[in-house]
């Protein structure tokens, strides 16, 4: 598995998936959840997919007897999931505000 | 009038209200099937914007999410039409990066500029030719003046589109900004301060531009020479120096970091 520079975007969307690493993802339900457009959201996916933290799959359906066409689901890899949470931890504890800013001295300001 | 007249010209009066209440409702519904391919014409181009082994997996992918965010808005044609525009465009700009084509560093920075200053280019083009032709029907005698006008604003669009496109300025503030200002200036007239004024800063402006282009370029020419090198760490700090909160490269750092 690659390494994917990690980014705000990149974060956004991983917590996405770690909330169910489980649940297969559609692009546009995405979209709606990060509230990115495509134009930011598909490349995030292509990297991650690519770099081997997400699988991306067509869905098993009978276009015909469906009555649309196949769309495609995201979901993380085993690794993936390891990784996406490593990122999340890392970077959360990067990025939480230090003590002296902490929510007491807003209160106590 | 006679009752002969009557009868003929009554049911010519009704026949020409159906006749022309059915031609507005075909037209309404041409325009409508029009408008709704849209979206689907913006992922057709973006398909051509991707390497062909990549094409038929990719447009699959998007044309079934169209299909899907237009499911989702039945009944709704203004919805249907915003959203679906809205996805495929987006789709239509970052086409190469979805792909992972990183054959896009050749024109770093320049893509969507040049895909949005030829769609402006189109637009303005038509708008004066619309605005000539009209004026022109109005009052004959305006048409050289009409024309002067629409000749000028049209170069001067192809000047800001071209120098926006050249130096990845945002062209969504220049375009217009720069349309105004020449309307304006047309508008008082020739050898007016405003006209006058309007030329200098024009002038003083594209060389301003060019001047920024030549230094983005060699920047950019740099920073391959960085990747060329191998020298990854030092092309993600002036990657981040010279595009500050760009994440499109992170594919060809990616691959520079792969190589053995």
């Amino acid at each position: 598995m690659d390494d994917v520079r990690i980014t705000l975007a990149v974060l956004h969307v991983l917590r996405q998936f770690t909330e169910d690493v489980t649940k297969p993802r559609y692009g546009y339900d995405l979209m709606r959840a990060t509230g990115y457009p495509s134009g930011k959201l598909y490349p995030i996916l292509g990297r991650l997919d690519r770099a081997g933290w997400l699988s991306r799959q067509r869905e098993d359906i009978d276009p015909a007897e469906a009555g649309r066409p196949a769309r495609y689901t995201y979901v993380l890899t085993e690794g993936g999931a390891t990784r996406a949470r490593q990122e999340l931890a890392v970077n959360s504890a990067k990025l939480s505000p230090p003590p002296h800013l902490g929510l007491r001295s807003l209160r106590d300001a | 009038m006679s009752a002969t007249l009557l009868i003929v010209l009554v049911p010519l009066a009704v026949g020409f209200a159906l006749a022309r209440a059915v031609l507005a409702d075909i037209a309404n519904e041409e325009a409508r099937t029009r408008l709704e391919r849209i979206p689907f014409a913006l992922l057709d181009l973006a398909a051509r914007r991707v390497p062909t082994k990549q094409r038929e997996d990719l447009t699959g992918e998007w044309n079934a999410e169209l299909d899907h965010i237009i499911a989702r808005t039945e009944g709704l044609p203004l919805s249907r039409l915003v959203r679906g525009v809205r996805f495929a465009a987006g789709i239509l700009l970052r086409a190469p990066d979805i792909a992972g084509d990183l054959s896009r560093l050749r024109k770093l920075g320049t893509t969507a500029g040049r895909i949005a200053s030829g769609a402006l280019l189109a637009a303005a083009g038509l708008g004066a030719l619309a605005g000539t032709l009209w004026l022109a029907a109005k009052n004959p005698p305006a048409v050289v003046i009409a024309g002067q006008v629409s000749v000028g604003l049209s170069w001067f669009t192809i000047g800001v589109m071209v120098a926006a496109a050249k130096t990845a300025t945002p062209w969504w503030w220049l375009a217009p900004a720069g349309l105004s200002a020449g309307n304006f200036a047309m508008a008082a007239g020739p050898n007016s301060p405003a006209h006058i004024g309007f030329g200098v800063l024009f002038g003083c402006g594209v060389c301003y531009l060019l001047y920024k282009n030549r230094q983005l370029q060699r920047r950019i020419k740099s920073l391959k020479a960085l990747i060329d090198a191998g020298d990854v760490s030092a092309f993600t700090r002036e990657h981040d120096l010279l595009f500050p909160g760009c994440t499109e490269c992170a594919e060809i750092i990616l691959t520079a970091q792969m190589k053995p």
